[in-house]
């Protein structure tokens, strides 16, 4: 079980969390630290949630900190081996946009920033949040990954013809 | 990729009872044009209606093109009208129904068959009715698709709602764009 400074509680499994909707949303939002874990045979309460472990792991990682998780190398290059369950875990649409361009090769957190427009610390907390989830997989060889070239996809006409589509849908990024 | 501004489709797809009537129906501009009639299989499912033909939905831009939404029949006897409508589109949107015993197996099926029909089309798998007691989690679906090497999102969802069949296209259009980094980038 851990627990935060104000109290909140999560149950973690073999494979799933238990926790009350109020800590879920806690965690959601980063305002829940766990501080203390103890080992308990204490059972979750009654109206706790239960929650996939990996959503929790994304929750930790993504608001731990702006920077790299401390076994991440930024020399090194990454890619998805799966993508986190956005439709669980709802997290900024933006996050996406580096799910997907990671879904598709591997990028340094470098060349991912400037080729997304999306600052170094989104990136960070991306690439943390997905290698604390298991969803991240590191390549060594970044020498044979082709340097970003922006400008070019940001104006391509599907690029510009998609974010009409957006518009049409409300989906446009702020 | 084969896809055109002139025929930008997107193509709903997974087996009978998915939701893929509900999602064209939750975005597309004017009611849907369907092709339904009584389901005469109700061992593959019991609803009551079934699609068997083709689900037609669209968005019109404000510079006047349009985004067409399709969507097939569930049962693979139409695989004919599978490989008509899933031709050059740009995306293809997989529904299946979590609660379904053979549901992984279904995902497969769908996955596989429009990876052949339109191979350059970005694809993304929604998974519904997760959290009905006894359906199999999302990362079920993904870790089959992982252990296959194949990459695509898989999400859950309720297609009877607007915002999960907007996060559905949502993910579609970043990875139709992270698609053109890519290729920018190679």
């Amino acid at each position: 079980m851990a627990e935060d400074a104000q109290g909140d509680r999560l149950w973690i499994g073999a494979h799933s969390a238990a926790m009350l909707p109020t800590t879920l949303a806690a965690l959601r939002s980063g305002t829940f630290r766990p501080g203390v874990f103890v080992p308990t045979h204490e059972a979750p309460a009654a109206a706790c949630l239960s929650v996939p472990r990996q959503d929790v792991a994304w929750y930790v990682g993504y608001h731990a900190a702006p920077e790299l998780a401390p076994w991440l190398n930024a020399g090194q290059a990454f890619r998805l081996r799966r993508w986190p369950d956005f439709g669980r875990i709802r997290s900024h649409a933006h996050l996406l946009r580096l799910a997907a361009a990671l879904g598709h090769r591997a990028w340094t957190p470098h060349a991912l920033s400037e080729t997304t427009g999306l600052p170094a610390s989104e990136v960070h907390r991306f690439l943390s949040a997905a290698s604390l989830a298991g969803t991240l997989t590191c390549v060594e060889q970044v020498s044979s990954i082709p340097a970003p070239r922006p400008e070019a996809a940001n104006s391509s006409p599907w690029t510009q013809w998609l974010g009409g589509l957006r518009r049409r849908l409300g989906l446009a990024f702020a | 990729m084969s896809a055109s501004f002139e025929e930008f489709k997107i193509v709903f797809t997974g087996p009978m009872g998915a939701g893929k009537t509900t999602a064209i129906a939750a975005i597309s501009d004017t009611e849907p044009v369907r092709t339904e009639v009584a389901n005469t299989d109700r061992l593959g499912h019991a609803k009551e209606f079934t699609t068997v033909g083709i689900d037609f939905g669209r968005i019109t831009l404000d510079d006047g093109h349009i985004a067409r939404l399709y969507g097939t029949p569930g049962q693979s006897r139409f695989r004919l009208i599978w490989d008509v409508v899933g031709r050059n589109a740009a995306g293809i949107v997989v529904l299946v129904d979590a609660s379904q015993a053979g549901a992984v197996v279904q995902m497969t099926q769908f996955v596989d068959a429009f990876r052949q029909i339109a191979p350059s089309a970005a694809l993304v798998v929604g998974i519904g009715r997760s959290t009905e007691p006894g359906a199999i989690g999302s990362e079920k679906f993904a870790a089959h698709l992982e252990e296959r090497g194949i990459v695509v999102p898989v999400l859950s969802v309720d297609v009877r709602l607007r915002e999960d069949v907007q996060l559905l296209l949502q993910t579609l259009l970043c990875d139709i764009e992270a698609g053109q980094y890519a290729g920018a980038a190679a």
